[in-house]
């Protein structure tokens, strides 16, 4: 009886006139092109990251070849500079400018990765804490509790001391620990917007808790979780250069910029760009994150349409 | 089976449980009590009643998304908790009071409107849209607003676009709880002609939930009135608005404002505020407000509204049976 009616629906689109018309994309170049601060952190961002990808055809030398007759050797701009060593030597002679651009791969390896795997763990449980409060509320929150009594470096040098200091166990360890973040921020932003009246019409359209939790909930937190992200990126690859400074993170000789600050400090009075070289690549890259996701934020919120 | 009405419930009952303190017993609201209703395939059944009545959880429940405590909701004669979501939620749909939270931000109108008919996968993206421009169009929006985000409407319009996304699947039964009372009351008006419209052509069966009795008397064929989670009164529309029965729903009907001059801020005789739903009292849970309370009312509960039978709750209608109680 009733089943017989429920098949009907589904000739919707019988005899109905139109056509279709595209939707306009919307990411246009004319809509980032009036977010400078996009522009400019993306452009930072992106250019690094060619680096890094092509590191082996971009970097003059090897990043491991020691020289000993060639040690400290200045930047180019300074007196004794070498334009063979742009950015100088290290105190093996290695030269500084290709350890700079592979270190550039360590850097947003990890933070990349790290804050891809704490995303998924923070943005999954603060979504279900969110939307389902009650009992499932509870056991999120008990979870970030749990996670917030536990001093990130503490823990990480724990693990990487009974686990041994590799990019791997880097990235797992800082992926595992940094999810806090994502998982307050989504939870709250997630309960709020379960009781609006938009999510109980997907209800009612029959809509599956996986279809609302990623079609309807997901797409409104784009602009926290990207906020939360870059924040997140830039403490990773803080964190991870803190690890390898503590030498608990990157080993050498691989070159990452922490272990190349901390290898540089014994020199800091002596050659003090061997600190000062890492130090600024460092900053500008947290800083252009971050500015790249201000832009994006305001690209993509609603609000923020030009 | 024609004969079924299209939606019923039979004693609904839902209750929460509600929190008062960290140290206090937890107390339990009685949201909807025992309420039978009937509502005809092709008519408009009409609910009001204050805030805090129990219309929204009604709703709620006749929609399928918040399960009944005690009793149940039929749909065409069968339970809905037996019918599977995605096929009761084809037939029977809602327009929300607020067309600012009922409107996902972040998606085009196209979106918006097209969002039932991808979850239940009906025809191709092509059709889909073309069945939401159809629909869009019908209920008067422009067809250059389809790739336009919700805040770029005013109220009327997106009440429209929430429209046309209850009624792309050509449902049987549109729940509109309170659907007009975020807007202007020029654009109420417009709401409700294109309502009473829709109705004409595509069949449809609406519960209308609504505070607002000139709403309601415009719109619908029959009337329940809600006090603290039961229904006091229903009949036909006329009925309710000429001959009310139950005290409160004279109280309710003398409380609409008028544009007579000189009328003022019309008088009621219902004394103190709304009660505390969690303490009703005993017997007649309106006695205490009730101008015409006497005897049995603070003892004994009125008997039910039956469905399908115009009345109301009142011992002043439907004497109580126990003798010699009576004043």
């Amino acid at each position: 009886m009733t089943n017989t009616n429920m098949t009907d629906t589904n000739q919707i689109t019988a005899g109905l006139p139109g056509e279709a018309v595209k939707v306009p994309s919307r990411l246009s170049w004319t809509r980032i092109k009036d977010h400078p601060t996009l522009v400019i952190g993306g452009g930072i961002v992106f250019i690094m990251t060619l680096l890094a990808i092509f590191a082996p055809l971009v970097a003059p030398h090897d990043p491991y070849f020691q020289n000993i007759a060639a040690r400290t050797i200045p930047p180019v701009w300074y007196e004794g500079g070498t334009r063979d060593h742009i950015l100088g030597t290290d105190q093996l002679g290695r030269d500084y400018l290709s350890r700079l651009i592979y270190g550039a791969r360590i850097s947003l390896l990890i933070g990349f990765s790290a804050v891809a795997i704490a995303g998924v763990i923070g943005t999954t449980l603060g979504l279900l804490g969110g939307y389902f409060g009650g009992r499932v509320d509870m056991v999120v929150t008990f979870l970030t509790t749990v996670r917030l009594s536990l001093p990130i470096i503490l823990v990480a040098l724990a693990i990487v001391a009974v686990f041994g200091g590799s990019i791997t166990i880097v990235v797992i360890v800082l992926g595992l620990l940094k999810w806090d973040r994502f998982a307050v921020v989504v939870r709250s932003s997630a309960a709020q917007i379960s009781r609006l009246d938009y999510i109980n019409s997907a209800r009612a359209a029959g809509a599956s808790t996986f279809y609302i939790l990623t079609r309807e909930v997901l797409p409104n937190l784009a602009p926290q979780l990207i906020v939360i992200a870059t924040i997140e990126i830039a403490s990773a690859i803080l964190m991870e250069a803190a690890l390898s400074f503590l030498g608990l993170g990157v080993q050498p000789p691989t070159p990452s910029w922490g272990l190349m600050i901390s290898e540089a400090k014994s020199y800091m009075f002596f050659s003090f760009w061997l600190i000062a070289i890492p130090g600024v690549a460092l900053a500008t890259l947290v800083f252009a994150i971050n500015l790249a996701g201000d832009g994006l934020r305001d690209l993509i919120s609603p609000d923020g349409r030009g | 089976m024609t004969e079924h009405p299209i939606l019923e419930t039979v004693n609904l009952h839902r209750r929460f449980r509600v929190t008062q303190g960290p140290f206090k017993p937890s107390a339990t609201l009685n949201a909807v009590n025992g309420v039978n209703l009937r509502v005809r395939r092709g008519e408009t059944l009409g609910i009001v009643g204050e805030s805090g009545c129990g219309k929204s959880t009604l709703a709620q429940m006749l929609l399928g998304l918040l399960p009944a405590t005690e009793g149940d909701v039929l749909f065409d004669g069968q339970p809905v908790r037996n019918i599977s979501r995605a096929a009761f939620a084809r037939r029977v749909q809602p327009i929300f009071q607020d067309p600012f939270s009922s409107l996902n931000p972040r998606k085009t109108l196209l979106d918006i409107v097209t969002m039932p008919l991808r979850v239940h996968k009906l025809g191709t993206a092509a059709e889909q849209e073309r069945r939401a421009r159809q629909l869009m169009d019908r209920v008067g929006l422009p067809a250059r607003f389809a790739d336009r985000y919700p805040k770029e409407l005013s109220g009327g319009q997106r009440q429209r676009v929430a429209i046309a996304r209850a009624l792309v699947m050509q449902p049987d039964v549109v729940i509109c709880d309170e659907p007009t009372s975020a807007l202007d009351a020029s654009v109420q008006s417009q709401i409700l002609n294109l309502l009473m419209e829709l109705k004409a052509d595509f069949n449809l069966t609406y519960v209308f939930i609504s505070h607002n009795l000139s709403v309601v008397e415009h719109i619908a064929d029959r009337v329940a009135v809600m006090y603290l989670g039961r229904v006091v009164e229903a009949a036909g529309v006329d009925q309710i608005f000429d001959a009310p029965q139950h005290p409160y729903t004279r109280a309710l009907l003398d409380s609409v404002l008028t544009v007579a001059p000189d009328a003022g801020v019309p008088e009621l005789a219902l004394g103190s505020g709304f009660p505390n739903p969690l303490r009703p009292a005993p017997g007649c849970s309106f006695h205490p407000r009730c101008p015409k309370a006497f005897g049995p009312c603070s003892t004994v509960v009125p008997q039910p509204v039956l469905a399908d039978h115009p009345g109301a709750a009142c011992h002043l209608i439907n004497p109580p049976m126990t003798t010699g109680a009576a004043a």
